[in-house]
């Protein structure tokens, strides 16, 4: 395969199709929605890659671990995104689960806490994973208003600010690839991936 | 949207408005949008549109680590509140949307 996905270059695109340094009211609406869709994956793969290299041995072919990614879904990231920021939104000392997890998440919970001391635990997930996980919930609902909704509005400001989000979303993640809660956030993707499944 | 979650939004706006500004974002409204389903799911979400006044000031950047403090608080806010919330997306606006979209739809016409 000599042009594999590259998030850097559709976040390159994003940020051409946004519009940056275009001067007012360029460029045009439907550019706009192709940059949120392209800033919306230019994160998943960048979370899919990373995930697929945390899991394989150093030194794994390029094209095992763009196979591997495949096995990871949309919904995936998404569900495991939802409950890393359901977690780290727990700052109070929570008796049980935070609000919004399922039972089946009290491990990522025991993970990404710590005991109070009142009792109960509390969060204590890295600002920079908490970052990651609602800037991709917001632009997985983001890129379903861009790319199904015909009433749906991006302006130039709200289409920019959706690429940057996702360029610090993947800054974060390309400097934290050796941090152990991101090393987590990876494994979880993968166990909610139903690629073994199959 | 069951009434529950009404409540929890309501109180989640009103905590946002006290709270701003958020570094560089100054909020000048909240509304909340019918909830949406992701790839034929059912999953329900509630969009919580926030209206920022002038978020980016036409300078082609954007306060991104403010945006995702406003962010993180209303996922707070939702985790607080005593209402059964479904999840939460938080929709950020500039306060002048309708204004730059009416320029930006006008020229799509003009090129089409």
């Amino acid at each position: 395969v000599s042009h594999p996905i590259d998030p850097a270059k559709l976040l390159e695109q994003a940020e051409a199709l946004a519009g940056v340094d275009a001067g007012p009211g360029r460029p045009s609406t439907t550019d706009h929605r192709r940059a949120v869709s392209a800033a919306y994956y230019a994160l998943f793969h960048a979370i899919s890659l990373a995930a697929a290299r945390y899991i394989l041995p150093d030194g794994a072919p390029d094209e095992e671990i763009w196979q591997t990614t495949r096995w990871i879904d949309h919904r995936d990231v998404r569900a495991v995104c939802e409950a890393v920021a359901a977690c780290a939104a727990s700052r109070t000392a929570t008796v049980g689960l935070p609000k919004g997890l399922s039972q089946r998440a009290e491990p990522l919970w025991d993970a990404l806490s710590e005991p109070g001391e009142k009792g109960g635990r509390v969060a204590k997930v890295p600002v920079s994973l908490w970052a990651v996980a609602i800037v991709f919930v917001a632009l997985h609902a983001a890129r379903q208003s861009a790319d199904y909704d015909h009433s749906a509005e991006f302006s130039k400001d709200t289409t920019i600010g959706h690429v940057q989000e996702a360029s610090v979303a993947m800054d974060y993640l390309r400097e934290n690839a050796a941090n152990p809660d991101f090393q987590r956030f990876f494994a979880w993707v993968f166990a909610r991936a139903s690629g073994f499944k199959s | 949207m069951q009434s529950a979650a009404v409540n929890g939004i309501d109180a989640i706006r009103d905590q946002i408005l006290n709270e701003s500004p958020f570094g560089d974002v100054r909020i000048s409204d909240v509304r909340t949008r019918a909830e949406a389903s992701f790839d034929g799911d059912d999953d329900a979400y509630v969009h919580l549109v926030v209206y920022a006044e002038d978020p980016g000031a036409g300078a082609d950047t954007w306060p991104v680590q403010d945006v995702l403090k406003l962010r993180q608080r209303v996922l707070e806010l939702a985790v607080e509140s005593d209402a059964d919330l479904p999840r939460i997306v938080v929709d950020v606006y500039p306060q002048r949307e309708d204004e730059q979209l009416t320029r930006g739809e006008a020229r799509d016409s003009a090129e089409s």
